[in-house]
């Protein structure tokens, strides 16, 4: 038969089965209802727990500030979606000490003989990890987590320094990496002085989080070697009329080749050809120009430059210097250029590369000077906009044909031309900030645009690419506010706070959100001329289970209601006033309320959160790597090249120059998990599906005025439990479906209460929802528990909270 | 996937290799037996299904389907098909993506037996290697999000995405490149790829001697991808080149329908030349939200997907789409059955035709009862909707391998469930 158990069972379980070693008190999931515990209260333990001494300081350092506030903290918290899962923690930095304590006793469960805390970020635990995998086995993490479970567990490895200990930056490996497809075109032009749009065409590279930069992901398959072919036959043929050549078709002979192997192969190689490897050219235009003639021949040899490996493949190798490899001069000029240009180095890099003089650090620093002052710089800029922001989607995401009269392929040309245009702007001719990339209360636009953005006034002052203008007050700020960010992150027939809170929350905060739960109605609020967009979607904010994921969301998203669904203002919404105020939550440092996008705006752009996320983001882009890979250390490091404050943008990218690690590589066993395939993101582990067969959820109705029990979570030892409630509290089950039921929960009583029930559950608990669940390991008690927002009833007051078992 | 010594081999003088492998008279002698089919065609629409609209009414061989109902658009054709009804995925955490990567993989794990392929590229490994492609993926606005786990179903291993084409006229060119009535011209042409490509892989080979193991792989890809552009070369001969599709943006939404058509008129056409015996066809991809403005209807499909009972309008459109779907179904199978096999018989008599999805009730983002259709292909009894009780889909993977004469009795994650899907032969 199949397995049967949900992962949130099996987390329960392990509460259970974890409860019973002697060595580990174990915490409620949650702070107990503080009225309600009377007998497993006080003091951990009589018996020394093991430990070292200095635990909580290793926990705060190595543990909560570096991998649980930042990638857990979101989704495992009272509010989040793991909530029902063993590790609840509290994002507020007094909450330290309750955090330490739960993940002690996390890091005493195991599954298979591994500690879940091992097995569930790195997705290889049977059930998987409904958050993905955030990390690889031997990552810096993984060791952190392993040595914390070493330390609070065992007892040992106490004096053994963190693994995390920023003393030396994880190294890349060696590598090679594919031109994306937009390297490719680049290239192309810069090669060739052909504009390609041949890259475009290509199969799109593989998505890995927001980038398709991601080395490890970019190969060729079948059907892209099919097309660069298909590309290489017909920029070649192109070549001859287009490219400037040592000689014409006609006059190709050895001689021409001679010379076309010293410049336009060399530049394609990105670095000099060796003998082999000319004569190997020489030999094919030779065998082929002798049966079809010297056209034919030249045009041969052309079209195998443009699909030579070297050529598709940037160089990463490197030479042995030391215990690790350095880059040579020529792979060191083209991971400048690419980095800072996307694409091929230019005369003067190709150059300092021929005299090895790149290789020193001033001739280096004066080359990344030089390109980053130049406009060679903003084909980067736009890469990294259309993917971080979603702007290049605003070309073809469909919309509803009442709109799509409106957003003509033109205007969609126009928008996308406006963040760009923007960006140039900010970085060239203004402070360059994030923070202004952020809260401008101008935009750079076409004229043409103008009708579409009807409050703007018509007058701008002229710039390089569009006018100049400045947004009405109030209104709009910064490039969140773009009608291509706002049309991208919104429903085809209208606005979407979800989109856009999710947008935040995922690409500014670097958070990663979890999918709604299975078997959780996801239903669109319909359509309704009656109501504003913000009330249709309160309901997901307010009611369970969707409320422990929406409100992370929409609260945020809900800053964005003055905009319709491709971006224009609106005043009012069917004639109803917009509510646009909102709140950031669960972030390290930048929870806030707000009133409207403008001020939204002004958070965004303050937030050392967004702004620690924003470097992340440029080292993954421009570093080639996917969202596991380890850069914990790194982003330390270049934190620490970067001046205090609003970031520069072209500080970040010049730090990532001067990192130790920009030219460094060691061979790939000398590294954690950096040159793992980051291609899949697929379901981890395996496990059952709720079953379709009968049987009751426990109990049927039964109403219980119980009093007294209690509520804390019985270690061994313990006296038996009884089914009952919190005082003065009742309860009614009601059974909804042969595996779920909902439970009305009353404070009948005459003062405040934080309440619990407790009654018998026969089948393990697959799905619940406001409340949470302590099964009792030595009886089918499960005692139930409300979450931060409905623990406390006052007299008179209901909730109601829900479950459904694994029958 | 390890670099073979065969791979070696085929890098020195592929010359005296090349020659009859794309001929339709010698892919069209494989059949094993007449009870085996000898194409299939994988179909994939997205975001799950609303089942009390998508259900027949009756069961085995006496069903219909109810009017206004989702497969209705494919009554004439009912006796080609089965509908099956009660296919579990059993994943963990079900959901859109995990959907997506599990529906043809049988759940991605590279220790399977199946090594993580989809079946589609499993099946065209065993079978499609005397065709100029082993296997043709065709997609509908499957990219305009990139290559992720959302975009893509078909995997040649874990993590390793083979992507659709989405460009009809890209496909055409693909399909009918290098074909010239000009014998001598087309062998010259030949040689002269054939020389770039002995380049290609004297470099790839040098390039690989420096990297490591992960690397390595990436290197042995390109290889094996050249592998296959080498086969290529030779003339596909039996068919001749017809008129290119129009150029439509592929990415354009509007376009959506006459790229959907003139794909599945290609895929067709390269199945009855002989050039390939594996083939898919991809609308969207999950959570992708197409704007079916050609119906009247604005919201998009994601969004519809996930509409509750409680708003009628709301599930009517989306059933109107999801009808639109199976009208697309049954075009291609007309298109089939229309298109003799050389071999006798119609396309459709000897091409099994699965239509999948990656989810069974979108509301819910669940993977219970997801639902499928099988048409044609010969080896199965037709015309019956066969109630499966939450088998696992690894079985019906299985049925699938074993329908096209391969024999393998697991398919993915074989601790789910072993063997063919009972009922269906």
């Amino acid at each position: 038969m199949f397995s049967r158990i949900g992962p949130l069972v099996l987390l329960l379980a392990g509460i259970s089965a974890c409860s019973e070693s002697k060595s580990n008190r174990l915490p409620a999931p949650k702070d107990p209802p503080s009225s309600s515990t009377t007998g497993t209260g006080g003091k951990p333990d009589e018996t020394p727990e093991k430990g070292c001494p200095d635990d909580l300081e290793f926990f705060r350092t190595q543990v909560w500030e570096p991998i649980l506030s930042t990638r857990c903290v979101v989704c495992h918290s009272s509010a989040g979606v793991a909530s029902s899962s063993a590790m609840v923690l509290q994002s507020k930095a007094s909450a330290l000490e309750a955090n330490f304590e739960v993940m002690r006793a996390v890091a005493a469960i195991k599954a298979d003989g591994t500690p879940v805390l091992l097995s569930r970020p790195t997705a290889t635990h049977s059930n998987g990890h409904p958050g993905g995998k955030l990390f690889e086995v031997n990552s810096t993490e993984y060791k952190t987590l392993e040595q914390f479970i070493d330390r609070v567990v065992n007892g040992k490895s106490c004096e053994d320094p963190a693994p995390a200990a920023c003393s030396s930056v994880q190294p890349l490996a060696q590598r090679v990496r594919r031109l994306t497809r937009a390297e490719y075109d680049r290239t192309v032009k810069d090669l060739l002085g052909i504009e390609s749009t041949w890259g475009q065409t290509f199969a799109p590279d593989v998505t890995v989080g927001v980038f398709d930069s991601d080395a490890s992901t970019l190969v060729v398959t079948p059907l892209l070697a099919d097309q660069m072919r298909q590309a290489a036959e017909d920029l070649a043929t192109r070549a001859l009329t287009e490219s400037n050549l040592p000689c014409s078709a006609a006059t190709a002979d050895s001689a021409c080749i001679d010379s076309l192997l010293d410049g336009l192969a060399a530049r394609a190689y990105r670095r000099p050809l060796s003998t082999d490897e000319r004569s190997s050219y020489q030999d094919m235009f030779s065998a082929i120009a002798s049966e079809d003639g010297a056209e034919l021949g030249l045009t041969t040899v052309i079209a195998a430059i443009l699909q030579s490996p070297t050529f598709l493949y940037r160089s990463e190798i490197g030479e042995p210097a030391g215990d690790a490899f350095q880059l040579d001069a020529f792979e060191t000029a083209s991971a400048l250029s690419y980095l800072l240009t996307g694409s091929m180095p230019d005369d003067e890099l190709f150059e300092a590369a021929r005299t090895g003089e790149i290789l020193k650090e001033d001739v280096r620093e004066a080359q990344v000077e030089r390109l980053l002052q130049s406009s060679s710089i903003d084909p980067v800029l736009e890469r990294f906009i259309d993917q971080w922001l979603g702007v290049e989607r605003i070309l073809h995401v469909p919309k509803e044909a009442a709109v799509g009269a409106d957003l003509t392929p033109e205007i969609r040309q126009s928008l996308r031309q406006e963040s760009h245009a923007f960006v140039a702007h900010v970085v060239h001719q203004s402070s360059g900030t994030l923070g202004e990339l952020l809260s401008a209360r101008y935009s750079v636009i076409d004229p043409s645009l103008l009708p579409y953005y009807s409050t703007i006034e018509t007058t701008g002052e002229p710039v390089d690419s569009g006018i100049k203008v400045a947004f009405p007050q109030g209104e709009r700020a910064g490039i969140l506010s773009h009608a291509s960010v706002l049309s991208v992150f919104a429903r085809a027939d209208g606005s979407s706070p979800v989109h856009r809170g999710k947008l935040v929350r995922e690409r500014l905060f670097c958070h990663k959100m979890a999918p709604p739960p299975p078997s959780v109605m996801v239903q669109p609020p319909a359509v309704d001329p009656t109501r504003t967009t913000r009330e249709r979607f309160e309901a997901h904010s307010t009611q369970e289970p969707c409320r422990s994921c929406h409100v992370l969301l929409d609260p945020i998203g809900f800053g964005f209601e003055h905009f319709d669904g491709i971006g224009r203002f609106r005043a009012t919404e069917n004639n109803l006033t917009i509510d646009a105020t909102g709140e950031i939550s669960s972030t390290p440092t930048s929870d806030a309320t707000f009133d409207g996008q403008v001020e939204l705006a002004d958070l965004l752009a303050n937030s050392e959160d967004v702004r620690a996320c924003f470097v992340k983001q440029w080292i993954q882009f421009g570093e080639g790597l996917g969202p596991t890979a380890d850069l914990s250390c790194h982003v330390n490091e270049m934190q620490s090249l970067l001046p205090e404050g609003d970031p520069v943008i072209l500080d970040v990218l010049r730090a990532i120059t001067r990192s130790e690690r920009f030219l460094r590589r060691v061979p790939e066993d000398q590294t954690t998990g950096t040159a793992g395939n980051g291609g899949t993101s697929g379901a981890g582990g395996t496990s059952g599906t709720a079953g379709s067969d009968g049987a009751g959820a426990s109990g049927g109705t039964s109403s219980a005025g119980g009093t007294g029990g209690n509520a804390g979570t019985g270690g061994s030892g313990d006296p038996p439990l009884d089914p009952g409630s919190a005082d003065g509290v009742t309860y009614q089950i009601n059974q909804t479906s042969s595996d779920c039921a909902s439970v009305d929960v009353v404070n009948s009583g005459s003062t405040p209460v934080s309440w619990w029930v407790r009654f018998p559950v026969s089948n393990e608990i697959r799905d619940l929802w406001n409340a949470s669940a302590a099964p009792d390991q030595n009886s089918d008690l499960v005692t139930f528990e409300g979450l931060d927002y409905n623990a406390v009833l006052d007299p008179g007051q209901s909730t109601n909270f829900g479950y459904c078992v694994q029958l | 996937m390890p670099f073979t010594r065969r791979q070696f081999a085929t890098t020195i003088g592929l010359g005296l290799l090349l020659g009859p492998w794309a001929s339709p008279n010698r892919t069209a002698r494989a059949a094993p037996s007449t009870t085996k089919a000898k194409r299939l065609v994988v179909v994939f629409s997205p975001n799950g299904t609303v089942h009390s609209h998508w259900r027949p009414t009756g069961s085995g061989t006496s069903f219909s389907f109810p009017s206004g109902s989702i497969l209705e658009p494919l009554s004439a054709q009912k006796d080609k098909l089965i509908v099956c009804d009660g296919i579990d995925f059993k994943i963990p955490s079900p959901n859109h993506e995990p959907g997506m990567a599990s529906m043809l993989t049988g759940y991605l794990d590279g220790t399977s037996s199946t090594g993580g392929m989809s079946v589609d590229q499993y099946v065209a490994s065993v079978i499609g290697a005397s065709t100029r492609f082993p296997s043709l993926e065709l997609g509908v606005q499957t990219s305009a999000w990139g290559a992720n786990v959302q975009t893509r179903m078909c995997y040649s291993a874990p993590g390793s995405y083979v992507p659709p084409c989405d460009d009809p006229v890209a496909v055409f060119d693909r399909l009918f490149d290098g074909v010239s009535t000009d014998a001598n011209a087309t062998s010259r042409l030949r040689a002269r790829r054939q020389s770039i490509l002995d380049l290609q892989f004297k470099e790839l080979q040098a390039i690989r001697s420096r990297l490591g193991s992960a690397e390595r792989t990436k290197i042995d890809t390109h290889v094996e991808s050249l592998r296959q552009v080498e086969k290529g070369l030779a003339p596909v001969g039996g068919c001749e080149k017809p008129d290119s599709p129009a150029f439509l943006d592929p990415y354009n939404n509007e376009n959506y329908p006459a790229l959907g058509k003139a794909q599945m008129d290609l895929l067709v056409l390269a199945l009855s030349c002989g050039m390939t015996r594996v083939a898919s066809l991809q609308w969207s991809h999950t959570v992708a939200d197409p704007v079916f403005n050609w119906l009247g209807i604005g919201s998009g499909h994601h969004s519809l997907s996930h509409i509750d009972d409680s708003n009628q309008q709301g599930v009517q459109d989306f059933v109107t789409c999801e009808r639109w779907f199976a009208e697309q179904f049954s075009y291609l199978l007309s298109r089939l059955e229309e298109t003799p096999d050389p071999e006798g018989g119609t396309l459709l008599d000897s091409t099994l035709v699965v239509w999948a999805k990656e989810l069974g009730d979108s509301r819910m983002h669940d993977c219970t009862s997801v639902p499928f259709v099988l048409a044609g292909g010969g080896c199965f009894q037709t015309g019956r909707y066969l109630e499966c009780g939450g088998e696992p889909h690894q079985k019906l993977l299985v049925s699938i391998c074993q329908a096209m004469g391969l024999e393998n009795n697991t398919f993915g994650d074989a601790s789910k469930g072993t063997g063919p899907l009972p009922g269906l032969s």
